[in-house]
């Protein structure tokens, strides 16, 4: 067991390793550097540069070194918390970022649970009550769940909250809240305003795991092993959770941080859709602009968060099932 | 009623998308308390489903149409219709694993593989008897003992998977009988186990059966463990009872041509020359059943315009055995 | 069957013993593929939308009255127009048809105002003869399938500067369509060259290209593609866009298919017909294209369908950012993109019809996908 966890501790470490060589290559992608754009920017602005001027800064940026220790410069700094410059927004990269990461975790953590506290009765009741009306009316709205893009549904939610209520559904404050600092009434505030978000990103992920479980289920329910249970006298419901159900949340865990994955690919464009204050706009008005310094840093804090979403659930997954478990114990 | 359990004219019926037909037809048999019987066919001849249905496990798809089974307990005399039970409800709740336990064909998938033995087998132990966690723990233990599992207090505590498959059976055993069970229904329990072991689950079986003296219905197409073990012996063919009797008629005084075929179909020790005779054509599909006897498509006596048309009477042969076949009408 | 009850077993034999005609066992495995494929009611009903969907493709010129970039700037911002059978009186049209509008300015707000005008009735026609175009870019023609007379017909309504959204609507179909569609390709392409290296070559490339699969089945992907399309120069042509765009959204398929390939070559290595071939002295392309590819073709086939969906997604999630397809070509997500804010959603909430085709081609795709998977393996039960 000791042994599995350490070779999948070993091989997250290589795959952030991957990652991060994956987000300098994007940001050194765009034609041009930072010197180019700098004096572009400037040159639109009517202040003229000349090329030893760029030359010099480039120089004193260490642009025209290899690109390899500009690599090894921009992780070592990463790793000690600095993700590079924002000429967008002038600031370090970890500041802009720092401020709305909060919110683009609360917002990931929350869709998760909505996700999963939904999904799996839903299809545990549709195994159960294979072909009844209800079971029908769940797979159709799976599918359609399936089938509409967030940001459709971010538009469409956006669109019945101004007409039908006269509320503006995006945002995740009121406009009395937005500026005001953290107390108790914001949080509330906040909570209030998440819904909306969360319905929209979870959406797709309910409408998969609440298919997945009901296959899984429909697999297991009528494996040799829940028939001798139940000729043991146990009682129906009991019986379903005790060996289907809790058979059938080991394909449900594994699929966690993959789950994860999609909240994360999903998250910035409702966001934007929605105007939420957190990293998401930030992201795609930085690719837009190619700042690719912040770009790039959101790309890495992305694929780690879903790393790390990946190893909490092989280790969730070794916890639960005792036959992986007891393989690495040999 | 002196006998444990009485099924009489036990229909079952299937219900698939190409329409509703019978898997079991006017089933009868009895058992006393204590004795063995043995239900014997090729694979789909319906005797699964028969002894699902005495514990009503049956899935959804088939539905008990007619005919009772009857269940007298041992400890208050009391007789249950089980076929009138819902396959649900509380009552037949009350007598699995309680009153009537079954072992299954496949040792290697009747636990789940998520438990261990000893939760698995206290589960059952806690349901029926008025226990704590703690005892239950030690009558399993107790029970793993007595069926033979090697140092039985840290057997309690592995995975099925760390059980071999013979050793699941015993499991599975001890399972069947904690809560002393007055029937015992064995389906095929010794079908996916090697030969040798086999014959270990079998005398287990009788040596528990005289310790607990329970009855048993025993499962198999293995008439070599039949004549071993039943008192008496039902021989199932397409969904229904051809021939019943004591061992004795059945492997000494066979009269339907089908118990004919399968006795010919026996390999027996010490008869080299004889040569085996496989029974020709398969078990009919339940959608193209014949007409008339339904084994007559197969049968080496068929008689045109009786066989083909009409199904045939039980005929009484002598004391208990009886035969379902147009020669003897 | 093995882990199911003896009752369970019996159903199974039931179905076994079913009335098997002649022709079940002379069927050609596609055959039993499309028989059982049929037994699906949704999976022919997302078929038949997907036969749809290939005719906008094939001739949106002839189905749309007008063309993708023309304005009708006295109906700009307007609503879908009815098509009635009755008039304002009660009384019943054979030919239906559609009323006119008077449109004006709101002296206080300056919103432009259409207004319905009851007293004018202009009857749809079949065949008009209208903008000219090329059909099949080869024969050169002016007849639309439908459109009215003396008037304009908009019935998905119009956007801010007065294009038809219907006809933008059907072109943008062709495009996000074929995106998918040369996308899915792109990946069959990659993840059978790919598989087929790792599953027949074996060794040190199987390691490498398997792990590089892992690597991207685990980082989100959406972030990235944004990301590699943002790189995109910004001086590219529509065309040049377009193909970067599906080389770009090909990425997303072609793993889960390259696994596919890999674990079934693997397999398949070891069967005789194929140390038949081998030691026959067939050359190894041969081998796989002749004798182990044909084997598992309707596996892919049914991955394929199943990745079609997600690349139609992507693009319209791409095309809606402003990072994907843009000006003048029109996509589902191109489309879409102009009712990105509130404020032109509540004015016009009628720009969110193309996502309502996006839907519908998504779910056709899933509910095939799901038949698909099924007939397969047209010998399991």
């Amino acid at each position: 067991m000791l042994r599995l966890i350490g070779e999948r501790l070993i091989s997250t470490v290589i795959l952030m390793a991957a990652v991060s060589v994956v987000a300098f290559i994007l940001i050194q992608l765009p034609p041009g550097d930072f010197a180019d754009s700098y004096a572009n920017k400037k040159a639109q602005g009517g202040v003229v540069i000349t090329l030893e001027e760029v030359d010099e800064m480039r120089n004193k940026l260490g642009l025209d070194r290899p690109l390899y220790i500009q690599y090894f410069d921009w992780i070592g700094g990463v790793l000690g918390g600095d993700f590079g410059f924002s000429w967008e927004f002038h600031r370090p990269v970890s500041d802009v970022i720092g401020e709305r990461l909060g919110l683009t975790l609360a917002l990931a953590f929350s869709t998760l649970i909505f996700t999963y506290l939904l999904a799996l009765p839903i299809g545990i009741y549709s195994a159960v009550r294979q072909y009844s009306i209800g079971d029908h009316v769940m797979t159709l709205l799976g599918y359609i769940g399936l089938a509409t893009p967030n940001f459709m549904l971010a538009l469409i939610l956006l669109y019945v909250g101004s007409e039908l209520f006269g509320l503006s559904a995006g945002g995740l404050f009121s406009p009395e809240y937005a500026e005001a600092e953290w107390s108790l009434a914001r949080f509330g505030d906040m909570l209030a305003h998440l819904w909306v978000p969360v319905v929209v990103l979870g959406t797709a992920g309910t409408a998969f795991q609440m298919r997945t479980m009901r296959a899984t289920l429909l697999d297991e329910i009528n494996k040799m092993y829940v028939i001798a249970a139940r000729a043991g006298g146990i009682s129906e419901f009991k019986l379903l959770m005790k060996y289907p159900v809790r058979m059938a949340l080991n394909p449900i865990v594994s699929t966690l941080g993959w789950e994860l994955t999609n909240i994360i690919s999903g998250a910035p464009i409702v966001a934007l859709v929605l105007s939420l204050p957190d990293t998401g706009p930030l992201f795609l008005q930085a690719l837009l602009n190619q700042d690719m310094y912040l770009a790039g840093a959101m790309i890495l804090i992305y694929c780690v968060l879903v790393v790390i979403g990946t190893l909490v659930s092989d280790l969730l997954l070794l916890w639960l099932d005792p036959r992986i478990r007891l393989e690495g114990a040999r | 009623m002196d006998n444990i359990l009485e099924v009489s004219d036990l229909e079952i019926m299937l219900s698939a998308d190409q329409g509703t037909v019978d898997v079991i037809q006017s089933v009868s048999f009895k058992l006393a308390p204590g004795k063995t019987l043995a239900l014997v066919g090729e694979s789909g001849c319906g005797k699964s489903v028969t002894a699902a249905s005495i514990l009503r496990l049956l899935p959804r798809e088939l539905e008990i149409t007619r005919g009772s089974i009857l269940f007298r307990s041992p400890d208050s005399g009391e007789v249950t219709d089980i076929a009138k039970l819902a396959p649900r409800g509380s009552a037949i709740r009350d007598l699995r694993g309680n009153d009537i336990a079954m072992i299954f064909q496949e040792p290697m998938s009747s636990f789940s593989p998520l438990y261990t033995i000893g939760n698995q087998i206290g589960e059952v132990v806690q349901l029926h008897r008025k226990v704590s966690k703690k005892e239950a723990r030690d009558i399993t233990a107790g029970l793993l003992d007595k069926v033979g599992i090697p140092d039985a207090w840290a057997a309690v505590d592995r995975y099925p998977h760390e059980y071999s498959g013979g050793m699941r059976q015993r499991a599975m055993i001890a399972k069947a009988l904690s809560c002393d069970p007055a029937l015992l229904i064995a389906d095929e329990p010794t079908t996916a186990l090697d030969v040798t072991i086999q014959a270990q689950i079998v005398e287990l079986m009788q040596e528990l059966q005289q310790e607990f003296h329970m009855a048993i219905i025993f499962i198999t197409h293995d008439l070599g463990v039949v004549a071993q073990v039943a008192d008496e012996v039902c021989i199932m063919y397409a969904g229904r009872v051809v021939e019943r009797g004591q061992v004795r008629d059945i492997f000494h005084e066979a009269r339907h041509p089908y118990t004919r075929d399968l006795l010919h179909a026996m390999p027996r020790l010490g008869n080299l020359e004889e040569e085996l005779v496989a029974i020709e054509g398969n078990v009919p599909g339940l959608f193209d059943m014949p007409t008339g006897c339904r084994f007559h498509p197969r049968c080496a006596a068929f008689m045109a315009d009786t066989c083909n048309v009409r199904t045939p009477d039980l005929t009484q042969v002598s004391g208990s055995h009886i035969v379902e076949c147009h020669l003897y009408d | 069957m093995s882990r199911t009850t003896g009752a369970a077993g019996v159903v199974g034999a039931a179905a076994k013993g079913s009335p098997r005609t002649r022709s079940y066992e002379v069927a050609t495995h596609w055959q039993l593929m499309w028989w059982k494929f049929r037994r699906h009611h949704m999976a022919i009903v997302g078929l038949s939308v997907l036969g749809i969907f290939l005719v906008i493709s094939l001739v949106p010129e002839f189905l749309a009255p007008y063309r993708a970039h023309t304005r009708d700037l006295r109906y700009a911002q307007g609503p879908p127009m009815g098509i009635h059978f009755f008039d304002s009186t009660g009384t019943f049209h054979a030919r239906p048809f559609v009323y006119g509008w008077k449109s004006e300015r709101d002296p206080v707000t300056l919103r432009r105002i259409t207004t319905v005008d009851e007293s004018k009735l202009y009857p749809m026609q079949w065949f008009v003869k209208a903008e000219p175009y090329k059909l099949f870019k080869l024969f050169d023609t002016d007849i639309h399938l439908f459109g009215v007379e003396g008037s304009k017909v908009h019935l998905f309504g119009t956007d801010q500067i007065g294009r038809d959204v219907f006809s933008r609507t059907i072109y943008a179909t062709r495009t996000s369509l074929s995106i998918g569609f040369i996308g899915v390709m792109i990946a069959f392409v990659l993840g059978l060259t790919f598989g087929g290296i790792s599953g027949y070559v074996g060794g040190m490339m199987d390691l490498v290209v398997m792990r590089v699969v892992e690597f991207i089945r685990s980082i989100p992907t959406l972030p990235l593609w944004l990301a590699l399309a943002a790189a995109l120069p910004r001086d590219w042509s529509a065309t040049q866009v377009y193909i970067a765009v599906t080389v770009i959204l090909a990425m997303i398929g072609w793993t889960h298919l390259a696994r596919r390939v890999r674990g079934k070559l693997l397999a398949l290595r070891e069967e005789d017909f194929v140390l038949a071939a081998r030691l026959s002295g067939c050359s190894h392309v041969r081998i796989i294209g002749r004798h182990m590819l044909p084997s598992f073709m309707s596996y892919l086939i049914v991955d394929l369908t199943i990745s079609f969906p997600y690349i139609i997604l992507a693009e319209t999630a791409l095309s809606f950012l402003g990072l994907g397809m843009r000006e003048p070509a029109v996509s589902w997500g191109v489309l879409l993109f102009s009712a990105q804010n509130v404020r032109s959603l509540v004015l016009m909430p009628w720009l969110l019809i193309p996502g309502l085709f996006v839907i519908v081609a998504v779910l056709a795709f899933n509910f095939v996908g799901d038949g698909a998977r099924d007939a397969a393996d047209p010998y399991a039960k």
